[in-house]
C-alpha cells in the first residue's frame, strides 16, 4: 500500500517512523508507555464516573498514528458529504411525501421494519438539518478503494474519546504534529456549536441531553458537554413552559435554545412516545416540530443508521440528487430478500453476518470461524426471521502498522470520520479521528465499535494548521465560562449532599478514631472514655475492649450495615457522580482513593485495631486532601456554594449533637471524656492556646459553641452559613430568598446572643436551658436546610403520572 | 344521518397540579362515509395555546400545557357529524390468502405495532379456524367477527388501557379496545393489513333497535384492508359490520396511535377521571 502514496506522504511515514525508531525503537516504546499511562489516569477519573467497578474503557491507544494526506483527505470528504446530502433527502421523504415509498424504491419493511424509525417524526418541517452530526466508518481494500461500511447517527460516542486521545497524542509527542502539519480539530466543534448555539440570544443556553450516570458513556457527555460549552442536562432538569424548552437553574427556568442529544429517540417525550422515560421532558416533540429548538440529531434520522440500506445507496442518489455516487459502499446482502439470500448462501461459510438492528452494534458473527453446531444455530436463527439479518462479503483491508515494543507489526483498520452540519447546510468532516485496528480483518470489519486498539487520526495538510482552538487543544478542557447563575437545580441538589456526605464521613472518621485510640490504651479509664464516646453513634452493651472493637467493626465496617462506611461512600459517590464537570480531576482521585481506602478497610480483620486505625488515618488524608481541593482549585461557583453549605450545616448539626450527648452524660471530672470531644472537634491545640487551663466543661462550651474564629465551633459554622445563603442567587420564583436569608441570619443572630452562664453553673455543670439552647439549634439547622432544598431543588417538580382517558 | 357528539373528560385532583401537557385527538376526521360538519374542543381552566396538527394517518390531534395551578381540568369536544351508510361492499370474492398489492404505505397496518405484538400460538389456532384456506375473505373476518362476539365477554372491569392483548384474549374478555386489539392481532398475524378505529355509537338506539355495547363512551373497532374493496370495517364488541350508527374519530395502528386524551401532570396525587360521552342525532342542517 505504501508505495502508491505521493511522495509527500511517503515523507511523513518516514519523519515518524524515524521518530519512533530513535535510539533502537526506545522511543517508540517509551511514548507507548506514557500514552498507556495518560489513558489510564484519564481512566481512574472515567472509573469514579461510572457505578460499576468493571466498566473498563475498551481500546488501547496505538502509539503509531494512522497518516492520511491532504488529498484522500478531500476525496472521503467530497464522498461523506455527498452522503450527508443524500440522507437528508431521504429523510425529508421517509417523514415527508413519501414518494419512495410509493413508487416501490424502497421496500416498506426498510421503514416500517426499522426500530429507529419514529412515526411521531412524520410531517416534521425542519429549519434545520436532520442530521447535525454523523459519524461513518470507512475502509482502505487491498485494491487501494475507499468504501464506507457503515454509519451512525449515535455519533458523539466515540466523539470525545477521539477529542481525549487527540489530546494524549498532542501531549506525548506534540512536535511531531506539528512538524507533519497535522490539522486541528476545533474548527469542527465549531460547527457543530454553531448548529446548536443561537448567538444572537445570549440568554439562551445550549445543552447535551444525558441519560445520566447510568449511562456508558457519561464521562464522555461530561467531557463533550465542557469542550463544547454547553451544559450537561438530564430530563429531569428540563420543562415545556409557553412552548419553549426550558432549563432549571439556580434563577428559575432559562430557555434552551440547542440541543446535542444523548437520548435514544423513543425516550424523549413521554408524552408523544410510548411508555414513561425520564430521560425526556413532556411536550419536547411538540417544541422541535414548532422549530423552537435546534436537536441534533432530530428523532428519527436513525432510521438511516440500518446496515440494510447500504446496497441502495447508488440508487437513491442517482435518483434524489442525480449524481453519482463518490464513495462506494461494502453492499451487505439483506437476508429478507430472495435473491440476496441466495447470493450470500452460495458462499456461506465464507461470509459475515450481523443482526440488521443499529450498525455498528447488535450481534455479528464470523461464519467460518463457528463450530459445525454453531454454524447450524445461526442459520436456524437466520432462517426464523431473515428479514432481520444482513451478511457480509469479508473485505481484505490494507495493512496498517501498529507498534508492539519497539517492533511494528501489521493490523487492520476500519477509519471512523464524522461530519457536521451547519444551520446553512455546508457540511464539514473532522480532520481526524479514531482508526478501528484488529489483527484480524474479519473481525476489524464486524466490530468497529469493538476494536483490539485505536489509532489517532492524523491529517496532515500542506501548511501548519494556525487555526486557533475552542481552547487550546493542547490542555485539557477547562470549566466554561458560562453564566454560574445557569447552574441546574439537579446538580446544585447534588453538590449540596455531597457536602453533607464528606463531612458525615469526616464526622464518623473523627469519632472512630478517638475511640479505637481510647480502647487500645493500656490505662482503663482512657478504654472507658473510648467506649463512653462510640455510645454516641451506637449503642454498646459490653465493655470488654477486644468486643467493643468487633462491635466497631460489625456496625460500621461491614458492607451493606445502616451505619457502615460502605452506605456513605455509595452515597458520597452518588452524588459525586451527578456532577461530573464541577469537579476538578484531582478531586475525582481523592474520591476514587477513598473509595479504594474504604472497600480495603473493610478487609481488616476485627483483631486488628491497629490497622484499622492507620487506614481511619489514610481515610482522614484523602477527605481532607479532597476538602483542601475544593477550596483551592475550585472557583467560588454556586455548585461549590451549595457543597460548602452542605458541609457546614452537617457538620454544625453533629458538633451540636456531640455537645448535647457530652453535657448530659459527664461531670467535669472525666477529663479523659472531654479531651476526646476537643479532639473530635479539632480544637485540642485552640483550647490549650486560650484557655490555658486544665479542662473545664464552661470553657468548652464557651469556645465550641460561640467562637468565631475556630472552624468547628458553632459561632464560626453559623456566621459561614449565614454568608454563604446571603450569597445564593435570586431566586425569580417567588421571595423564598428573602425567607432563606432571614433563617441565615436567625441562626447566626441565635448563636450571638447566647450567654454562657445562663446555661452553665460556675462549677461546670450544665442548667436545662442549655439542652433548650442545643435543640433549637438543631432544628434551626434542619429548617435551613429544608428551606435550601424547597428554593433551589428540582425533584418537587417532576412530571409523575401519566393520564390516560378511558377508552 | 346527524349527530352531534359530546366528549366530556374531566379530571380532579386530590392535590393541585402545577404543570400538565396534554394530548387529545378528540375532533372527529372526515372519512368516505362521513363528513365532520362542526367540531371544537373547550378546555378549562383556559389555555393560550393549543397546537393542532395531523399525524401520519391524517387524524387531528391538539396538544396544550396548562401552566397554572389547578385541581380540575376539563376538556369537552363537540361536534356536529354527517354520516352515511357505508356503500354495501362490492364483497371482494378473493380468498384472504390470496391477498396480494398493499400499497407500500398502508403496509405500515401489516406490523406489530407497540399495544399488539405478535400474535401467539393460541392466537393463530382461534383464527385457523375462520380463516380456512381459500375462504373468501370478507366471509371469513365476518365469521371471525361472529365468533369473537358470542365467545367473549364484555367485561368493564377486568382489563384496564394497559392490559396486554394476549391475557384478554386468554381470558376472552375485556371492552371493546381490547376485543379491537385481540381481532387485529389475529388478523396481522395472517398477513392482513388492519387497523384500530376509534369513534362512537349512538347513545339511544332507534325506535326497535337493540342498545349497542361501548354507546356509553367512546367505542372502539377493526378495518381490514381488502383490495379492490378499501377498507371494510368489522364491530367485534357487537359482532356487526358498522354502517350508519358508528361515528369514526380517529384511526392508527393500535390504541396507543389515538388515545382520546393523555397528560403528564407535576403534582396531583390522587386522580379521579369523569368521562361523558352523549351521542344524539342532530335536527339542524348546515
Amino acid at each position: 500500500m505504501q508505495d502508491q502514496l505521493p511522495e509527500s506522504s511517503e515523507i511523513a511515514w518516514q519523519t515518524l517512523y524515524a521518530a519512533l525508531d530513535f535510539d533502537q525503537g526506545q522511543q517508540q516504546a517509551r511514548w507507548a508507555d506514557e500514552v498507556e499511562r495518560r489513558l489510564k489516569e484519564n481512566g481512574m477519573t472515567y472509573q469514579a464516573h461510572t457505578q460499576s467497578q468493571q466498566a473498563l474503557r475498551q481500546g488501547r491507544l496505538d502509539v503509531v498514528p494512522y497518516l492520511m494526506d491532504e488529498g484522500t483527505f478531500a476525496t472521503l470528504s467530497a464522498g461523506l458529504i455527498q452522503r450527508v446530502r443524500l440522507f437528508e433527502a431521504i429523510l425529508a421523504d421517509i417523514y415527508g411525501p413519501r414518494q419512495l415509498l410509493a413508487d416501490g424504491t424502497l421496500p416498506p419493511n426498510l421503514v416500517f421494519a426499522n426500530p429507529e424509525y419514529v412515526i411521531q417524526s412524520h410531517g416534521l418541517e425542519l429549519k434545520t438539518p436532520w442530521i447535525g452530526f454523523l459519524a461513518h466508518d470507512l475502509l482502505l481494500d487491498a485494491n487501494g478503494q475507499w468504501r464506507v461500511l457503515g454509519c451512525s447517527t449515535r455519533a458523539p460516542a466515540g466523539l470525545g474519546y477521539a477529542l481525549e486521545r487527540r489530546m494524549i497524542m498532542s501531549r506525548v509527542m506534540g512536535y511531531l504534529l506539528r512538524q507533519l502539519s497535522v490539522k486541528r480539530l476545533s474548527g469542527f466543534f465549531r460547527t457543530l456549536r454553531g448548529l446548536l448555539r443561537d448567538e444572537s440570544h445570549t440568554d439562551e443556553l445550549s445543552i447535551l441531553l444525558s441519560p445520566g450516570q447510568q449511562s456508558d458513556s457519561y464521562f464522555e457527555h461530561a467531557f463533550l458537554a465542557n469542550y463544547l460549552d454547553f451544559t450537561l442536562a438530564e430530563g429531569d432538569d428540563l420543562t415545556v413552559r409557553g412552548g419553549r424548552l426550558m432549563l432549571k437553574t439556580l434563577s428559575g427556568l432559562r430557555p434552551v435554545s440547542g440541543v446535542m442529544r444523548r437520548v435514544p429517540d423513543h425516550d424523549l417525550d413521554p408524552l408523544e412516545m410510548h411508555g414513561f422515560s425520564r430521560q425526556g421532558t413532556p411536550g419536547l416533540m411538540e417544541v422541535v416540530r414548532q422549530g423552537r429548538v435546534r436537536m441534533a440529531n432530530v428523532p428519527g434520522a436513525g432510521v438511516i443508521d440500518s446496515p440494510l440500506w447500504m446496497g441502495r445507496f447508488e440508487r437513491l442518489c442517482e435518483r434524489l440528487l442525480g449524481e453519482t455516487l463518490l464513495l462506494p459502499s461494502v453492499a451487505a446482502w439483506w437476508l429478507g430478500d430472495a435473491d440476496e439470500h441466495a447470493q450470500a448462501m452460495a458462499i456461506w461459510p465464507a461470509i459475515l453476518v450481523r443482526h440488521a438492528s443499529v450498525f455498528p452494534s447488535g450481534p455479528s458473527y464470523v461464519v467460518a470461524d463457528l463450530s459445525a453446531e454453531a454454524q447450524a444455530a445461526l442459520q436456524q436463527r437466520i432462517a426464523a426471521d431473515p428479514a432481520q439479518w444482513v451478511a457480509w462479503e469479508a473485505v481484505q483491508i490494507a495493512e496498517t502498522q501498529v507498534a508492539q515494543g519497539t517492533e511494528r507489526i501489521a493490523a487492520h483498520g476500519v477509519v471512523r470520520l464524522y461530519t457536521a452540519q451547519g444551520l446553512d447546510r455546508t457540511v464539514e468532516v473532522m480532520p481526524g479521528g479514531l482508526a478501528a485496528c484488529n489483527r484480524d480483518f474479519r473481525w476489524a470489519q464486524l466490530r468497529p465499535n469493538m476494536p483490539e486498539l485505536y489509532k489517532d487520526i492524523w491529517v496532515m495538510g500542506a501548511e501548519p494548521d494556525n487555526q486557533a482552538s475552542i481552547l487550546a487543544e493542547k490542555e485539557a478542557p477547562v470549566l466554561g465560562s458560562h453564566d454560574q447563575s445557569m447552574t441546574p437545580s439537579r446538580v446544585a441538589d447534588a453538590m449540596f449532599w455531597l457536602g453533607r456526605y464528606v463531612e458525615r464521613c469526616d464526622s464518623l472518621t473523627r469519632v472512630l478514631r478517638e475511640c479505637l485510640l481510647g480502647l487500645i490504651d493500656v490505662r482503663l479509664d482512657r478504654q472507658q472514655a473510648g467506649i463512653w464516646l462510640l455510645r454516641y453513634l451506637t449503642p454498646v452493651e459490653t465493655d470488654v475492649p477486644a468486643s467493643v472493637i468487633a462491635e466497631i467493626h460489625r456496625v460500621f465496617f461491614t458492607p451493606g450495615g445502616a451505619q457502615s462506611f460502605s452506605e456513605l461512600v455509595d452515597a458520597i459517590m452518588r452524588n459525586a457522580r451527578a456532577t461530573p464537570d464541577y469537579l476538578s480531576d484531582d478531586a475525582w482521585r481523592a474520591l476514587v482513593n477513598l473509595e479504594q481506602l474504604i472497600a480495603r478497610a473493610n478487609q481488616i480483620r476485627a483483631d486488628d485495631p491497629g490497622r484499622l486505625l492507620d487506614q481511619i488515618e489514610a481515610v482522614l488524608m484523602q477527605l481532607a486532601s479532597f476538602s483542601g481541593l475544593n477550596n483551592d482549585t475550585m472557583s467560588r461557583t454556586f455548585a461549590n456554594r451549595f457543597m460548602d453549605i452542605g458541609r457546614h450545616l452537617e457538620r454544625a448539626s453533629r458538633t451540636l449533637v456531640l455537645l448535647h450527648y457530652g453535657y448530659q452524660t459527664l461531670t467535669p471530672q472525666h477529663a479523659n471524656e472531654w479531651e476526646m470531644i476537643l479532639e473530635v472537634t479539632d480544637t485540642v491545640m485552640t483550647y490549650r492556646r486560650r484557655y490555658r487551663t486544665r479542662l473545664h466543661p464552661v470553657a468548652i462550651l464557651d469556645l465550641l459553641l460561640l467562637d468565631e474564629e475556630t472552624p468547628r465551633a458553632i459561632g464560626y459554622l453559623a456566621s459561614r452559613i449565614e454568608r454563604q445563603v446571603a450569597s445564593l442567587p435570586v431566586q425569580q420564583l417567588g421571595g423564598r430568598k428573602t425567607q432563606l436569608q432571614r433563617l441565615g441570619f436567625g441562626l447566626h443572630a441565635h448563636v450571638q446572643m447566647i450567654q454562657v452562664d445562663e446555661l452553665m453553673t460556675a462549677y461546670g455543670a450544665a442548667k436545662k436551658p442549655l439542652f433548650e439552647q442545643l435543640t433549637g439549634l438543631v432544628n434551626q439547622l434542619s429548617g435551613l436546610s429544608e428551606a435550601i432544598t424547597l428554593a433551589y431543588f428540582s425533584h418537587a417538580d417532576v412530571p409523575q403520572q401519566l393520564l390516560k382517558a378511558s377508552r | 344521518m346527524n349527530y352531534r357528539i359530546r366528549h366530556l373528560n374531566r379530571y380532579s385532583y386530590t392535590q393541585p397540579v402545577s404543570l400538565c401537557h396534554n394530548l387529545a385527538c378528540l375532533q372527529p376526521r372526515d372519512t368516505l362515509n362521513q363528513q365532520v360538519l362542526t367540531s371544537r374542543l373547550v378546555i378549562q381552566p383556559f389555555v393560550e395555546i393549543v397546537t393542532e396538527r395531523l399525524d401520519v394517518f391524517g387524524n387531528r390531534l391538539s396538544q396544550f400545557a396548562v401552566e397554572e395551578l389547578h385541581s380540575e381540568l376539563s376538556v369537552v369536544a363537540e361536534s356536529v357529524v354527517e354520516v352515511r351508510a357505508a356503500k354495501p361492499s362490492v364483497a371482494p370474492e378473493i380468498a384472504w390468502d390470496a391477498v396480494t398489492g398493499v400499497p407500500a404505505k398502508t403496509q405500515v397496518f401489516l406490523r406489530p405495532s407497540p399495544y399488539i405484538p405478535a400474535a401467539s400460538d393460541a392466537m393463530h389456532q382461534y383464527a385457523d379456524q375462520s380463516l380456512v384456506p381459500g375462504r373468501s375473505i370478507l366471509d371469513a373476518l365476518t365469521d371471525l367477527n361472529r365468533r369473537m362476539f358470542e365467545e367473549f365477554t364484555y367485561d368493564g372491569q377486568f382489563t384496564d388501557v394497559d392490559t396486554p392483548v394476549e391475557i384478554a384474549f386468554n381470558e376472552r374478555r375485556g371492552v371493546c379496545q381490547d376485543f379491537a386489539h385481540v381481532m387485529l392481532s389475529m388478523c396481522r398475524a395472517k398477513g392482513l393489513a388492519c387497523r384500530y378505529v376509534s369513534g362512537y355509537l349512538e347513545t339511544e338506539p332507534p325506535p326497535g333497535m337493540p342498545k349497542l355495547m361501548g354507546a356509553d363512551a367512546s367505542h372502539a373497532w377493526v378495518s381490514v384492508f381488502m383490495p379492490g374493496a378499501g377498507w371494510v370495517d368489522f364491530d367485534p364488541t357487537n359482532g356487526i359490520l358498522p354502517s350508519e350508527r358508528h361515528i369514526t374519530l380517529a384511526w392508527g395502528r393500535d390504541y396507543g396511535d389515538v388515545v382520546p386524551l393523555k397528560g403528564l401532570m407535576t403534582g396531583g396525587s390522587q386522580h379521579q377521571l369523569v368521562v361523558q360521552v352523549d351521542v344524539t342525532p342532530a335536527e339542524v342542517s348546515f
